[in-house]
């Protein structure tokens, strides 16, 4: 079966502009390609750009935010479209939910708490498609059976339901328009690890049946591991290493992977010292010159204080941006 | 409120492993805390409705061990921790720990007691954020302790102690920290001044609830790192509460398993792991997602997705109603801790 591309992602760069005048790369070139049904895996630890990165796809963002480079083009029934080019209105009538949606970081809290949940969905559908009021309520009342809520929940408030019950009625939002890509930031966070099983569980399942690319953005390597088909690695702003979950996992290649990879406890592993990563992450007002990790890489050379390292082909569908492999 | 009736059996096997445990610095007694559902004043002859976090919980802390406390959001493991800080008023039961060769029991200290043995107990709380005194200095913030308890008055002494903590810490050169305040610090480093401001006193026993599981993963080894050293040097022992299977079992000697505010499961880290015996601490692992590509999530073999409210529990075993395998008698009568193997003990009729 070939691969078949929903989303490409080209040399993206979203700034924010700040008032005394710097600016925050927060997503700084970043290129990436979504298959149908597979999943691609974000993993970065805070002040990546990771949920910039997300914002973006969708282009939910603050005044003080600007795409200033690069492009975003999505699969639609008429070929590819750069959301980047698009206006506002276009891209809330033609694109956005569409073609693709979000469940959001504290999607717990991300529904209506004055709206049923049916109201809410339906109202997500009508916005999108041109189908009647009774059309949209039967669809609804599938896709809440599709997550595994029983469709008497229509009427009931978000406040009637359990923590896991509400993440599976943002999921049913999500995906109401059986959008083409899906971008999950962080939707597990909240909750409590039986829920979050459950809920990566019924993720896959849905992809399974309805075939969407799903973009899931994690700070959480175990996660990705879980659900991810590819993994792109995020640092300061950019993606250092991009794979097949298992190729990344087993042999990780860029220093901050690898190092990432130590600092966490393996459930039934030896019982070794773990090994943290020295220093902190950088401020994306003044990355350091060169390679952005280098100020806490233990192999970094001259050259990486110097030269900016792109990410390069290191053949098996990998990419890595570093100076010493490859 | 009937304090008499028993929450949970003890079974003899059980209360001997626990009285006759000799490495115990601290020893838990049918510990109990219930927080009374009262609005304003009531007057009423109703009866009080109570949140039942911690139900008549028994175990033991063994000098220098590391005790991994886990469970899910609610199941009572921050009330007991506090509770065995006696930050929070304990209902009934006891904990007895033992200072300077006699017994003392935390749980029947009055006001006075409390601040005078506070010291051989500190806590370092989850959030690096919340916890330290935004106004005030990293000086003073580690230096409180010693004031409180009078130990160092003049400020050469203070310094000199709050530096040498803060070099024990790696907070390093310790005179850059000093005047410094926490919001000008990272999660890591405000971690780090929560665990100085914890080990100045040179306490006995630290509880450390969720200690690093707000800050970034890159930072995470180095604070658990930090406090495997510092346990050394310091002759310390923990109270590790986490929901996180994998550090309990990584750092902890022994792990217990709490369910409803219910000891379920309790045994040699290892143990609990490779071989769960509860059926809920089995379902809890089975949902843990970790980094070996090996064990993927599949089915998680329990019901529902919440635990039963606390406030009106099961009448038998807390975890019948999500039990896969629960049967007649689990509705009806409540499980001991039973021994299954050296070092590991299960609350449950029929355990896997």
């Amino acid at each position: 079966m070939s691969m078949v591309e929903v989303l490409k992602v080209t040399n993206l760069k979203m700034w924010y502009f700040l008032e005394d005048g710097s600016k925050v790369r927060a997503v700084d070139g970043v290129t990436f390609t979504v298959f149908r049904g597979k999943t691609l895996g974000i993993v970065g630890e805070s002040g990546s750009g990771k949920s910039s990165l997300a914002m973006t796809l969708i282009r939910i963002l603050p005044l003080n935010a600007k795409i200033v480079e690069g492009s975003i083009e999505i699969a639609t029934d008429k070929g590819f479209v750069d959301i980047v080019k698009l206006n506002e209105s276009e891209l809330r009538s033609k694109i956005r939910w569409k073609y693709i949606s979000v469940i959001p970081q504290g999607a717990m809290n991300a529904l209506n708490p004055f709206m049923k949940i049916g109201d809410q969905i339906v109202e997500a559908i009508l916005l999108h498609e041109n189908i009647s009021k009774k059309e949209a309520l039967e669809r609804a009342k599938n896709i809440l059976k599709y997550v595994g809520i029983d469709p008497s929940r229509l009427d009931s408030y978000p406040h009637e339901l359990s923590g896991g019950q509400r993440q599976r009625a943002v999921i049913a939002m999500a995906l109401a328009t059986y959008p083409r890509v899906i971008v999950a930031d962080e939707p597990t966070t909240a909750l409590d690890v039986i829920t979050q099983a459950q809920v990566i569980k019924l993720l896959k399942e849905l992809q399974k049946k309805f075939n969407f690319g799903l973009i899931f953005i994690t700070h959480d390597l175990s996660l990705i591991a879980q659900i991810a088909d590819y993994v792109a690695v995020m640092y300061a702003g950019k993606i250092v290493e991009y794979g097949p979950l298992e190729k990344l996992f087993k042999e990780p290649l860029h220093p901050y992977t690898r190092a990432l990879l130590e600092a966490i406890p393996r459930l039934y592993g030896e019982k070794r010292r773990l090994r943290g990563i020295p220093g902190t992450p950088p401020d994306l007002r003044s990355p350091p010159p060169g390679c952005r990790f280098h100020p806490r890489c233990p192999y970094a050379d001259d050259i990486c204080k110097k030269e900016e390292p792109q990410l390069k082909s290191v053949g098996d569908g990998r990419l890595v941006a570093c100076h010493l492999v490859g | 409120m009937s304090v008499e009736k028993p929450l949970q059996p003890l079974s003899p096997e059980y209360e001997e492993y626990v009285n006759k445990d000799s490495e115990a610095l601290v020893r838990v007694i049918k510990l109990r805390v219930w927080y009374p559902l009262v609005r304003g004043i009531v007057i009423s002859k109703k009866k009080v409705k109570y949140v039942k976090a911690v139900n008549d919980v028994t175990f033991t802390i063994r000098q220098g061990e590391i005790f991994s406390l886990v469970g899910e959001s609610g199941c009572g493991k921050t009330t007991l921790g506090k509770a065995i800080a006696r930050l929070v008023p304990v209902t009934s039961g006891s904990v007895m720990i033992y200072l300077d060769g006699k017994e003392v029991d935390f749980a029947r200290l009055n006001e006075k007691e409390v601040r005078m043995y506070r010291r051989y107990v500190q806590v370092i709380f989850q959030d690096p954020y919340g916890s330290l005194n935004p106004r005030l200095k990293i000086r003073d913030i580690v230096a409180e302790p010693l004031y409180v308890y009078g130990i160092a008055k003049k400020k050469e002494d203070v310094d000199r102690l709050v530096m040498k903590m803060l070099e024990q810490v790696q907070l390093t050169p310790p005179q850059d920290f000093l005047d410094r305040y926490p919001h000008e610090l990272s999660g890591g480093q405000r971690q780090r001044v929560a665990i100085a401001r914890a080990l100045i006193l040179r306490p006995r026993l630290v509880v450390a609830d969720e200690p690093i599981s707000m800050l970034d993963v890159s930072l995470r080894a180095d604070i658990l790192n930090l406090m495997m050293d510092l346990k050394d040097q310091f002759n310390l022992t923990y109270l590790y509460i986490t929901h996180d299977i994998a550090t309990a079992r990584y750092v902890g000697n022994r792990i217990g398993v709490l369910y409803l505010g219910f000891l379920v499961e309790i045994g040699d880290s290892d143990k609990v792991v490779f071989n769960p015996a509860h059926p809920y601490t089995r379902a809890l692992i089975a949902a843990v997602p970790t980094v070996d590509l090996e064990k993927k999530i599949t089915d998680i073999p329990i019901k529902g997705d919440v635990p039963p409210n606390p406030i009106n529990l099961p009448e038998g075993c807390p975890f019948y109603p999500r039990c896969i395998y629960a049967r007649d008698r689990c509705a009806k009568e409540r499980p001991p801790l039973i021994k299954i193997d050296e070092e590991h003990f299960v609350a449950c009729w029929y355990p896997l």
